[in-house]
């Protein structure tokens, strides 16, 4: 028989609106690297710290009679301390395992697959589909930040009840918010530009290990030939750290774990200036990343 | 998906122009197609590609103006995706996803509905001929599997307009031929607009029933095929005994002209459309020769393609 002769049947359905239009493209991305058990095992992996972080805040609350331990306590008593202690030590190796498994390949693996002739064929605009990558990417490094800060502040408000903190409980909440977009919004774009340099996920991958790499050696190099320490904000990592600071309202002396370690101090700076540098980087990020997918779509077929 | 737009003409080029820097890749091309089966054809480098690329608004424009479907190419390039389903000549897919999910995918890319995707995903696999292949992931399909993949993705949500670039590539001769028919019931049976661009003079002679032809940027022909193909002048070709220089000398005292050819027949002779055959016995016989075989020329696309590129 021959195959034109099995059915064919016009569709007669409405298309969705244009507004949702990059939503199947974060579908898609979000759904695709749970397909790989070592993604699967390192995302339970990565859920530890806080199932820990949880469980210690849960036993704190409910067994409160017990005489715990000062150390023990600092641990347990979530407030802005304890959120960018999760946040800016516990997280970052699964932020950073995020951005080079899920990031690295987002659109250097379409690149090699030329997948955009696919996705501009269709009624696409370039930001519709730098939104859906983006929201993949976005989705994952909350999973990492804003989801777990979320449900660590809602079991404290549950558990410690409101008396009187809710207040105070909103308002590390909307920091916590604050910090994670921060964190989240920087590591896609920076991630996502990279991932638009290259055809393969592991070469994109250098590429962003790259950035880092010549942003840090770069800062602890002028940092020690000027003997001047705000040279180290110029690593992104350390600009963020201290602007997270600046957002929660906490100073080095009250951290858990403790920054200088890391070799980092106290910066003498407006914090202005370090958030000009993260959104410089930003912009810049966006605009390569937007430049790049722009140029392959002028190129093709 | 019919809209009121989608009553308008298929293609209206007005003095089209596209440039890469100082390069123009389309010179003016001025062209009306109503609707139908359309064949682009024309050498490497002529602007096919360019022209598709031009039409989906994937390439601005350096003069003129056109539209798909009374949409404006460069304005309302979305509309016209919308209403559109492209399958590009190189091979291209989403990595990381079977057949099934890819063509749903795309189905969920241009709007639909996500049952109506998976719905439609399901039976345009099996229409061109994948309904066995679905689950597989795509990075292992062979080429002609991938180009009916490529195909199902531009169906999937039942465009009004197919755009096929050398949808015939990486075919075997049995897979061409089902593929082709496949296309061909497309166009003629299911009321979807074809636009073909290939470099297979055959396909586009078997599955279209208009003609583009591009040379340089620059449009040479186009209208309906057995149109172009129906010269100004009739001729035959003729089998004869005796000398071919008398009847030329005879033909050309009628007005005619004979041309002689080694190969089948001894050659060609060139008529006004209104001669007829009687005629051309007469004269042959008035020549003194004897005629064995007269048969009027039969023009392929091929030989119209090679006549105007020629020109």
């Amino acid at each position: 028989m021959p195959i034109y002769d099995l059915s064919y049947a016009h569709w007669k359905g409405k298309l969705e609106s244009r507004v949702v239009r990059w939503m199947p493209i974060t579908q898609n991305d979000i759904k695709l690297p749970f397909r790989s058990k070592l993604f699967l095992v390192f995302f339970c992996l990565a859920l530890i710290p806080f199932i820990t972080r949880m469980a210690m805040v849960f036993v704190f609350h409910v067994i409160p009679d017990v005489m715990w331990g000062a150390e023990f306590a600092i641990f347990c008593d979530v407030n802005a301390t304890f959120i960018y202690d999760f946040f800016t030590f516990n997280q970052l190796v699964s932020i950073i395992y995020v951005c080079l498994f899920v990031g690295c390949g987002l659109i250097s693996k379409d690149l090699e697959a030329r997948a955009l002739e696919i996705y501009f064929s269709k009624p696409l605009s370039v930001m519709d589909y730098l939104a859906g990558k983006l929201g993949g990417m976005l989705f994952f490094l909350f999973c990492m930040t804003l989801f777990p800060g979320l449900l660590v502040i809602l079991a404290d408000l549950m558990l410690a009840g409101t008396e009187g903190a809710f207040g105070e409980k909103m308002l590390l909440l909307a920091r916590m918010v604050g910090v994670a977009m921060l964190i989240s919004m920087t590591c896609s774009l920076v991630v996502l530009a990279a991932s638009s340099l290259a055809k393969s996920a592991r070469n994109a991958a250098i590429v962003w290990f790259g950035f880092h790499i010549i942003l840090q050696v770069t800062a602890r190099i002028l940092a020690v030939t000027f003997n001047l320490m705000e040279f180290k904000l110029i690593d992104p990592l350390v600009s963020i750290r201290f602007l997270s600071r600046k957002i929660f309202g906490v100073n080095m002396e009250e951290m858990v774990i403790v920054p200088q370690e890391l070799g980092e101090v106290e910066f003498a700076i407006h914090w202005g200036y370090p958030a000009l540098y993260i959104l410089a980087i930003n912009v810049a990020a966006f605009w390569l990343v937007l430049r790049r997918v722009r140029r392959v779509e002028a190129m093709m077929p | 998906m019919t809209t009121d737009a989608e009553t308008a003409r298929l293609l209206e080029l007005d003095d089209l122009t596209v440039s890469y820097g100082s390069f123009h890749a389309l010179k003016g091309i001025t062209v009306s197609m109503e609707g139908g089966a359309v064949g682009l054809l024309g050498p490497n480098g002529a602007g096919k590609s360019t022209l598709i690329r031009t039409l989906l608004g994937l390439k601005g424009t350096s003069n003129g103006s056109g539209r798909i479907f009374g949409y404006d190419i460069v304005r309302e390039r979305l509309e016209i995706r919308k209403r559109t389903g492209y399958s590009p000549e190189h091979d291209c897919h989403i990595p990381g996803m079977n057949g099934f999910e890819y063509v749903a995918y795309c189905g969920r890319l241009v709007g639909m509905p996500y049952r109506d995707a998976r719905r439609r995903a399901h039976e345009v696999l099996e229409y061109v001929g994948l309904g066995e292949e679905r689950y597989r992931l795509v990075d292992s399909y062979s080429t002609g599997q991938r180009q009916r993949v490529k195909l199902a993705q531009t169906l999937v949500h039942d465009p009004s307009l197919v755009i096929l670039d050398e949808p015939t590539n990486g075919f075997d001769p049995r897979g061409r031929e089902d593929v082709l028919d496949l296309i061909r019931d497309i166009s003629h049976n299911k009321e979807i607009h074809l636009l073909l661009s290939s470099h297979l003079l055959k396909d586009v002679e078997r599955t279209c029933d208009f003609v583009i032809l591009l040379k340089d940027g620059k449009m040479i022909r186009s209208g309906r095929i057995s149109d172009l193909k129906t010269p100004e002048q009739r001729s035959f070709d003729l089998e004869i005994r005796g000398d071919p220089g008398i009847l030329a000398e005879a033909a050309g005292k009628e007005g005619w002209r004979y041309e002689p050819m080694n190969g089948r027949v001894s050659g060609r002779l060139f008529v006004p459309s209104e001669t007829t055959t009687s005629e051309i016995f007469r004269a042959v016989a008035q020549a003194g020769l004897q005629l064995r075989q007269l048969s009027p020329t039969e023009e392929s696309l091929e030989d119209l393609f090679m006549k105007s590129v020629e020109e």
